[in-house]
């Protein structure tokens, strides 16, 4: 999600998302250890992410806007590299985990099935954000302006809109959603130098079937992928990883911008 | 990293020492052709090897998801060579290194460098078993003396075989081949349904497990659990598909943060309670897990593997005090293990051939026959398997107030050895 919104509406292709995403988890994963409590947590990794994604806009991804994809790829990239490097000096590379908050560790009878109850938190907190980010994007001043600045970031400027400020604040919402999203990962998969990587493919590839710069095409996109890797995953778990990709080249196929992205 | 570093330093330290030993020789010669005076040069000391330096490429992962094992088996063999003064045989041992990465482009790569560059005398390491598989014909062809610290693949000891490639680790047949007897007769556990990360060390592993099983009066309760490998998803459609009230038992192989995740999700959803065995080839249970999933780890599971924590003979005592205290605190596991033992198989077998590996086929005859006490137990090689022969450990899955969570050996098959076929 922070990513289409990045990407869509900044045009800087951000492969450092994954690692936002790491760091929030370990974010995460210090603070529990450190206080064993989780909610605390879930404050702390999207500020922690916030501030970083922010900063890095100012510092860094500023003076790339104007050499197009390549240079972005290049630098962001670089910053997967020394963020991994810097996980790995400070937790070393072994697999973590953290257990889920107190009240969230059992199971949940629903239907004649089991589910996890942190599952089933997890699922309510994305259903949330989820609808949060949609009101935001289609009813609030905020979300008109970032509509604008994707639609067209020229004819913005051009109509009184501080775009460095907005594209700083959205980097680093972005990046706030992505400490989120690792810090609620956290209890349900385990922390270890790499995961970024993983998330990240997975993220391209629903921005990429949702269409770029569409929140709900995101949301679509997520469900399409989350939806298509379990089913793969049990019918045929070999080709679990595939599946997620014929199903983008299936999307592509049909609707080259995606499910709901604009024309290209 | 602090290991890493630690690593890099020795290595940088172990260079500079090299050339200034280097430069003390020359000015030590120079110096005796200037007075041109006698006597024994005793520039290299009067105990330090007099014969060339003796080059050992070690191809291990020191990035990607394996680095934890590679920097494992590395430090196991730093501790050897280091115990013994980095020497025998007459000769300096030189570790050099390059990085196996995941890929098998990239193991190549490294291969290649450290023969082609280094001009290494011998390989040692390899921890993923394609990566094992994919350098088998080019070292094999070289005539280079190799050693594979943790590679399971079977075929290594059987079809792929080399006269030049030994395994001081396991075949993945070796430490799920006794627990089929085990959950069979000693358990009484007859209906168990198998749960696995589906590529070759679970496959090799859970047919191993069968083998055994059924042929004690198990039976298999299918469908099969497979997972994907790895597994970055989500974990519950495979927990969930485990037919509890059909069945004793699970038995398992996953490792790394593919046990992780399962073990966690299946705590949650108290599929394990509801079992009467929770059984596994060793790695499922293995420290690195236990240390990750801490109380979600099911109380009392029985794995088996070459290797415990807690055994109790000396050499493994021994092992795991001084490794701890050499690795700042870092708990002794079965790569480090494994890592340790491959540099003792090199040292026996230098120190019988005094040195002289240029007789490849005499040097081979003496690494085949080293024989010693591990730290996990007897060790010897199978003359015609190529592989480790040794104990498999029977383990139980406790919290030890002391250790924390941790297997306790309970039973063991001695001298397990690849069938080779």
């Amino acid at each position: 999600m922070g990513l289409s919104i990045i990407f869509g509406l900044m045009d800087v292709l951000n492969l450092a998302h994954g690692s936002f995403y790491m760091i929030g988890a370990y974010a995460a994963y210090a603070v529990v250890t450190a206080t064993h409590n989780f909610w605390l947590a879930l404050l702390v990794a999207p500020a922690l992410l916030a501030v970083l994604g922010g900063a890095l806009e100012v510092v860094f991804f500023r003076r790339l806007y104007r050499h197009g994809h390549l240079a972005q790829v290049l630098m962001t990239f670089g910053f997967t590299l020394v963020f991994i490097d810097l996980i790995r000096s400070r937790f070393g590379p072994t697999t973590r985990s953290i257990p889920p908050p107190p009240g969230l560790g059992g199971a949940v009878h629903l239907l004649g099935a089991t589910f996890s109850s942190y599952s089933l938190f997890v699922l309510g907190v994305a259903i949330v954000i989820g609808a949060l980010l949609v009101a935001g994007w289609r009813l609030s001043r905020v979300g008109v302006v970032l509509r604008a600045g994707v639609a067209d970031k020229e004819m913005a400027g051009l109509l009184g809109i501080d775009l460095p400020r907005v594209f700083t604040l959205t980097f680093a919402s972005g990046a706030a959603l992505a400490g989120l999203g690792g810090a609620i990962a956290a209890p349900e998969f385990a922390i270890y130098p790499g995961m970024d990587a993983n998330v990240l493919i997975l993220a391209l590839v629903v921005v990429v079937i949702g269409g770029l710069g569409s929140i709900e095409g995101a949301l679509m996109g997520a469900a399409v992928i989350g939806l298509g890797y379990v089913i793969g995953a049990t019918l045929f778990p070999q080709f679990a990883t595939g599946l997620i990709f014929a199903l983008m080249a299936a999307v592509l196929v049909v609707r080259p911008s995606g499910l709901l992205g604009r024309r290209l | 990293m602090s290991d890493e570093i630690e690593r890099y330093l020795n290595w940088r330290l172990a260079d500079r020492l090299d050339r200034r030993g280097f430069l003390k020789l020359g000015v030590t010669a120079a110096g005796v052709a200037a007075v041109a005076a006698c006597g024994g040069s005793t520039a290299v000391g009067p105990t330090g090897p007099t014969g060339p330096e003796f080059k050992l490429g070690v191809v291990l992962p020191y990035s990607g998801v394996y680095a934890e094992l590679g920097n494992s088996i590395t430090n196991g063999m730093h501790m050897y060579f280091d115990s013994v003064g980095n020497q025998a045989g007459n000769r300096k041992i030189t570790m050099v290194t390059a990085d196996e990465q995941v890929a098998l482009a990239d193991a190549v790569a490294a291969t290649k460098k450290v023969v082609e560059q280094d001009g290494v005398d011998m390989v040692a390491g390899y921890v993923s078993s394609p990566n094992a598989a994919g350098n088998r014909n080019y070292l094999d062809g070289l005539k280079m003396p190799t050693l594979i610290a943790n590679a399971g693949v079977n075929s290594l000891s059987r079809a792929a075989k080399s006269p030049f490639i030994y395994r001081t680790s396991f075949s993945n047949w070796q430490p799920s081949h006794p627990m089929g007897t085990y959950v069979a007769e000693k358990l009484g556990k007859k209906k168990i349904q198998l749960v696995y990360a589906k590529y070759g060390a679970g496959l090799e592993s859970v047919d191993s497990f069968k083998e055994t099983f059924t042929a004690s009066g198990g039976t298999i309760v299918g469908p099969d659990v497979a997972t994907p490998f790895p597994n970055n998803g989500d974990q519950t459609p495979f927990v969930q598909a485990i037919q509890t009230d059909k069945i004793d038992g699970i038995y398992c192989f996953m490792s790394g943060t593919d046990a992780v995740t399962f073990l966690k999700k299946a705590a949650e959803l108290g599929t394990l309670k509801k079992l009467s065995l929770v059984s596994g080839a060793g790695f499922f249970l293995e420290q690195d897990v236990l240390a990750a999933i801490t109380d979600a780890a099911p109380d009392g599971a029985i794995t088996g593997l070459h290797w415990a924590l807690t055994l109790t003979n000396k050499e493994n005592q021994d092992f795991i005090s001084k490794y701890s205290k050499k690795f700042s605190g870092r708990q002794a596991d079965v790569f480090a293990v494994q890592g340790f033992d491959t540099a003792r198989v090199i040292v026996d077998a230098l120190n019988v051939v005094k040195g002289n590996t240029t007789n490849k086929d005499a040097f081979m005859t003496a690494i085949a026959g080293v024989a010693f006490k591990s730290p996990r137990g007897d060790f010897k090689f199978d003359p015609s398997t190529n592989n480790v022969i040794q104990t498999i450990y029977v383990r139980k899955t406790v919290k030890d107030p002391k250790l924390g969570w941790t297997n306790q050996v309970i039973d063991q098959y001695p001298g397990v050895a690849d069938p080779g076929k």
